[in-house]
């Protein structure tokens, strides 16, 4: 099967940024039902109708892969209704001299039921490219990196940070599997991993070595209060909701104790910019969280660009979304937004100063 | 192509940072006669990606650019890579 096609050094693949395998979604489903895979289903056949790959644009994305010194491309197409180029595309790769392997969804597709063997690693060395573009770490976990048509695939996977912790998956997986002897080759299913936990990084739940630890394991939404050094009262935001693609989404809710509350309910100015900053602390604090990641801390230097556009009372959901822009040495800027449902109530940009050594982070 | 480059690089220095026009040459040095400071960069980083829709966040070559001509090379050369 084609999971087990193994590069020969995963090493020169990380460290050159590169590429073994690319599989591109052709509207088709995968069947090879690998034994430790969680989804036998890619991601999109229902999901995206719109907007498929031109030709063109496919021809150019397997160059790319080559480029990035793919050797293997894997195509999920359909049977019963295949892209009338699909034999072009076919014959494209083949002059590329690249390996093909093309699963149409014809037969039945059963989810794997042993789970021993398991293993992947595979985001170490291939990606998932739906019909529409979107580029994802693999076929079965739906965490967005990308998409072609905004930014060449070298690009998507360099700046990448879930790809990057994916690839240095030792220092970054939380919990349990860090204490498994087969954990240097090993990181379970990260798909059903982040399906079930919200979290790409933590511990594989249905490994049957995890089974006696599954109160190790971390779940989203998480509260914040192990991930930043706020104490209650200081604390602004309540609970880390979901991780992203340098992304995070916070909750965040004033009870009247709070000293940022003002007698008529409503929170107070200073109080926003102070929700943006403590939900970077929060992304970076669970970043960190239960794996040997130093946290030598960081702080805010300040915020810019800040808008208030209305009020915001005690009680209220509020959720704050949280994206990270660039970085430079020790600082880095992030974006905040922070809103009642769908009503804008804050935005505006932090900058943090972090002590991180040579190897820099937001 | 370069001159739009040079024009939208000057308004980026001019509009984040409130450098003087008359202070935006190519050979300007952007630390010693502009004034930025390593806590500078960052801003610029997210100005010049805001300004030409391109993602530098972690690009490496940032840390070379002394002077606003090697800023408009920089741009050049990500905007190249990006429609190729
Ligand atoms: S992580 Fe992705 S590729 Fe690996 S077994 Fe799980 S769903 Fe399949
Ligand atoms: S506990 Fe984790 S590292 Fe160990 S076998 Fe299971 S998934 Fe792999």
């Amino acid at each position: 099967m084609n999971c087990s096609i193994y590069p020969d050094s995963i090493e020169t693949i990380i460290q050159n940024k590169q590429l073994f395998c690319l599989e591109i979604d052709l509207k088709g489903k995968c069947n090879h039902n690998c034994s430790f895979c969680y989804l036998t289903n890619v991601i999109t056949p229902d999901q995206i109708n719109e907007n498929e790959l031109s030709f063109n644009e496919i021809t150019d994305l397997i160059s790319q892969a080559h480029g990035l010194g793919a050797k293997k491309l894997i195509l999920y197409a359909s049977q019963s209704n295949p892209r009338p180029d699909i034999t072009k595309i076919g014959k494209f790769i083949v002059e590329k001299n690249l390996q093909i392997d093309c699963s149409f969804n014809g037969t039945i597709s059963t989810l794997p039921s042993d789970l021993s063997n398991i293993k992947c690693l595979k985001h170490k060395y291939s990606c998932f490219i739906a019909s529409d573009g979107s580029v994802y770490p693999c076929a079965g976990m739906p965490l967005l990196i990308g998409n072609i048509r905004n930014n060449t695939l070298e690009k998507i996977l360099s700046d990448s940070e879930v790809v990057e912790n994916l690839r240095n998956h030792e220092i970054n997986i939380k919990g349990p599997c860090r204490n498994c002897d087969k954990f240097s080759n090993c990181y379970g299913c990260r798909g059903r991993t982040f399906s079930l936990t919200g979290d790409y990084l933590g511990s594989d739940p249905l490994c049957p070595e995890n089974q006696s630890k599954l109160d190790k394991i971390t779940y989203l939404p998480m509260s914040v209060e192990n991930l930043i050094p706020q104490k209650l009262g200081m604390r602004v935001v309540s609970s880390l909701l979901k991780v992203g693609e340098r992304t995070a989404k916070i909750e965040s809710i004033f009870t009247e104790k709070s000293p940022f509350v003002k007698p008529d309910g409503s929170i107070e100015e200073i109080a926003y910019m102070e929700m943006m900053a403590q939900s970077a602390a929060a992304m970076n604090g669970f970043e960190k969280f239960d794996t040997d990641r130093p946290d030598p801390g960081g702080f805010l230097i300040g915020g810019q660009k800040i808008n208030i556009y209305c009020k915001a009372y005690i009680k209220e959901r509020l959720i704050i979304d949280i994206s990270k822009q660039a970085k430079f040495g020790n600082f880095g800027i992030l974006t905040a937004t922070i809103k009642r449902n769908n009503d804008l109530i804050a935005e505006g940009e932090i900058k943090i100063y972090k002590n991180d050594g040579a190897n820099n982070e937001i | 192509m370069s001159n739009k480059i040079e024009l939208m690089i000057n308004e980026v220095f001019q509009e984040s940072f409130e450098i003087e026009k008359n202070q935006l040459k190519p050979e300007a040095n952007i630390f010693e006669d502009l004034g930025l400071d390593s806590l500078d960069v960052v801003d610029l980083v997210v100005a010049l990606q805001n300004k030409f829709k391109v993602e530098i966040r972690t690009d490496e070559r940032i840390k070379e650019i002394r002077t606003l001509k090697d800023l408009c090379i920089f741009i050049k050369e990500l905007q190249s890579e990006g429609s190729s």
